[in-house]
């Protein structure tokens, strides 16, 4: 829906290269093809070397989750597929045992070897670990060393279905990678320059990468990882957002759901990367939070508007059940939007020591109620301002085709997920700045009783209670 | 919106009450008011804080006077606009935004120094009365015009004031005085 890269396209890529046969053109690495040189046996070793060190480092990974020490000391007896991934790691460890060592290569970053053979596991190993950093890009350290998520992908990144399926996907990649290295270590008139010892370890390397296969392949026998937990690892994004988008009034229905996709995406991201420190942070003010809690209600208010017209629009399709559905979600939008509601009249009473400007991210569900609002109603140009006539999309218009219908909730879906973060990341980031005593009223808002000389005075508790059950409301009606 | 309303009739001194009884002076809201026809006039009556306010605003004198009146100007829009966000409908976005800008522009004047600790207006009376239900239109176009008529009154306090403070508290509760005017369909004073 975003466009942005997938493990997919990286785990796609090293099983199309190593599907490649060494012996044609090289056109699979991506680069021309060159004057084809055969290399030496110990040109292959040392690339095949590399990139057994990236298999190793996503073993690691693997085993992280699937067989912690803690998780071997409970069961006397691992499971599964954790015994597979510790015979795994034994086999990798052994393999590597026969061929140089990786620190020994001299190819660096960018450089093409004149052998196609060697260009290839070049290019494997360098895809591979472009596909491992992006798995990590949901997962940070903290200070303390321990990981921490830093994405809503992290728990499907270190879940163990998808560490299973990353498993059975090593194994696919030892496999072939045996079956290139046998061949290159085969004698014959034709064959590399090599002695026959090099040709030997080659060839010991290979068997323990088979046997690395033999075990996944037992464990998959067991226990099948299904399709679905392999197009889930495949599915994981990079933890990047995409660069920050505006509708510009010429965007197709399609064009609208990416954009609320993807701005919707991006706050989540905010969210859950940059936190501000709500005692001391300058960037939490009243303003952000503010127009964070009234573009929410904006945008539960064009879910709603949106839910109804697709229910309406599955119903001229004949999907009754699907349009009882819609409706449910449709009456859910609505309780979201008067939870939201309160929750943006609630901040007309309390205010904080830091006013007059919106943080980039708390603008950008400004953006979403956009989105959404274009989506929603019919004129292009919506804005939540008051216009001549403001009549909603047509449920043709919104949905010409049956296939239309998921990709606009799929968008909705988006939107009101965020609604819920932001419910949940905003009333714990006011909590804190209560307990901080930084939310303040008006002394003017307060009894003649008060003779308080400022003009700003601590909120009154019950005001913060107020506000706090409100973000509270929002979350469970958002959710 | 409760809080709001009872906060400030507690906090109205009785020896203030003159200034906004006096008639209003014609304005752009009474012509609109005049237009809306018999119907209109009728629930206009229910407008008649948001007159007030725009009747304080518009005969408010020197800085402390205008800045005591726009701030109450802006609790009784608020009011208002709470009244029009129940409608839902597709004035709803609107008076959403409408009602965050209100309160930043009131939280905006109470920062200002010269802002007196206690209202001198006489709203509180009115603030209690039970609260009308004016077309959408109707409001908005009243609303509209009392923003641009604070966003002028403001722009020229913040013009004409010594003090740092008073000038940034005007220029902000300006700028979100004209949001409200843009949101509402109104236009606001460049």
């Amino acid at each position: 829906m975003t466009g942005r890269p997938t493990f997919g396209d990286f785990a796609n890529a090293a099983r199309g290269l190593l599907r490649h046969d060494p012996g044609t053109r090289d056109t699979a690495a991506g680069h021309p093809t060159h004057t084809a040189r055969a290399g030496t046996i110990e040109e292959f070793t040392r690339s095949m070397a590399s990139l057994l060190a990236v298999m190793d480092r996503y073993c690691a990974d693997i085993t992280t989750v699937l067989a912690t020490p803690a998780r071997r000391d409970e069961a006397r007896l691992p499971g599964t597929w954790p015994y597979a991934s510790i015979q795994v790691q034994e086999a990798l460890h052994n393999a590597a045992a026969f061929l140089p060592s990786a620190s020994l290569s001299n190819i660096r970053p960018g450089d093409l070897h004149d052998d196609p053979a060697v260009r290839r596991l070049d290019a494997v190993a360098a895809v591979l670990a472009a596909g491992r950093d992006l798995l990590h890009t949901h997962v940070s350290t903290r200070p303390d060393g321990s990981p921490q998520d830093s994405s809503e992908w992290a728990p499907v990144a270190t879940s163990e279905p998808v560490t299973r399926a990353l498993l059975l996907e090593l194994g696919l990649w030892a496999r072939r990678t045996a079956e290139h290295g046998a061949r290159i270590a085969l004698p014959g008139p034709a064959a590399r320059h090599g002695t026959s010892t090099e040709r030997e370890q080659l060839n010991t390397a290979c068997q323990w990468l088979w046997m690395l296969d033999s075990a996944v392949r037992v464990a998959q026998h067991h226990q099948p990882v299904s399709a679905a937990d392999v197009s889930l690892l495949h599915a994981i994004p990079v933890n990047t957002p995409e660069p920050r988008r505006i509708p510009g009034g010429t965007e197709t229905i399609i064009g609208l759901c990416r954009g609320a996709t993807s701005t919707a995406e991006r706050i989540r991201h905010a969210a859950t990367i940059h936190p501000v420190d709500p005692k001391f942070s300058p960037a939490l003010t009243t303003d952000s939070l503010r127009h964070t809690a009234t573009c929410s209600t904006v945008i539960s208010h064009n879910c709603e508007i949106l839910l109804r017209t697709l229910a309406t629009r599955a119903r001229q399709h004949g999907s009754e059940a699907l349009a009882d559905r819609l409706l449910g979600s449709a009456d859910r939008a609505n309780r979201a939007r008067l939870a939201w509601l309160h929750t943006a009249r609630a901040w007309y009473e309390v205010t904080s020591d830091t006013r007059g400007t919106i943080a980039p991210n708390a603008a950008e569900t400004g953006d979403l109620a956009l989105w959404t609002g274009r989506l929603a109603y019919a004129d292009p140009a919506w804005t939540p301002a008051l216009g001549p006539s403001h009549p909603t999309r047509t449920p043709e218009a919104l949905a010409p085709k049956p296939g239309d219908l998921p990709t606009v909730v799929a968008a909705v879906h988006q939107a009101t997920e965020t609604l819920t973060q932001i419910a949940s990341a905003d009333h714990e980031q006011i909590q804190a700045a209560a307990q901080a005593r930084r939310l303040l009223v008006p002394t003017r808002s307060l009894p003649d009783r008060f003779d308080i000389p400022h003009p700003f005075a601590p909120a009154p508790p019950d005001r913060i209670e107020t506000l706090l059950v409100a973000y509270h409301n929002a979350r469970v009606a958002s959710a | 919106m409760s809080a709001v309303a009872t906060g400030m009739a507690m906090a109205l001194p009785a020896q203030a009450r003159e200034l906004s009884t006096d008639l209003p002076a014609p304005g752009l809201a009474f012509r609109i008011v005049a237009m809306l026809g018999t119907a209109a006039v009728q629930e206009g009556s229910d407008m008649n804080q948001i007159e007030s306010a725009r009747a304080r605003v518009e005969q408010a004198t020197g800085l402390h006077a205008v800045l005591d009146a726009a701030y109450d100007a802006f609790e009784q829009m608020l009011t208002a606009i709470t009244i029009q966000q129940d409608r839902g409908g597709e004035t709803f976005a609107a008076f959403v935004m409408s009602g965050t800008a209100a309160a930043n522009g009131r939280d905006a004047l109470a920062a200002a120094p010269s802002l007196p600790r206690v209202s001198s207006g006489d709203l509180a009376g009115t603030a209690l009365e039970p609260c009308g239900d004016p077309p959408p239109q109707a409001a908005a176009m009243a609303l509209a015009s009392l923003s641009q008529l604070l966003s002028q009154r403001l722009t020229d306090a913040g013009d004409h004031s010594a003090d740092a403070g008073d000038r940034v508290a005007c220029i902000q509760a300006a700028r979100h005085a004209a949001y409200i005017c843009s949101l509402l369909g109104g236009t606001p004073e460049p």
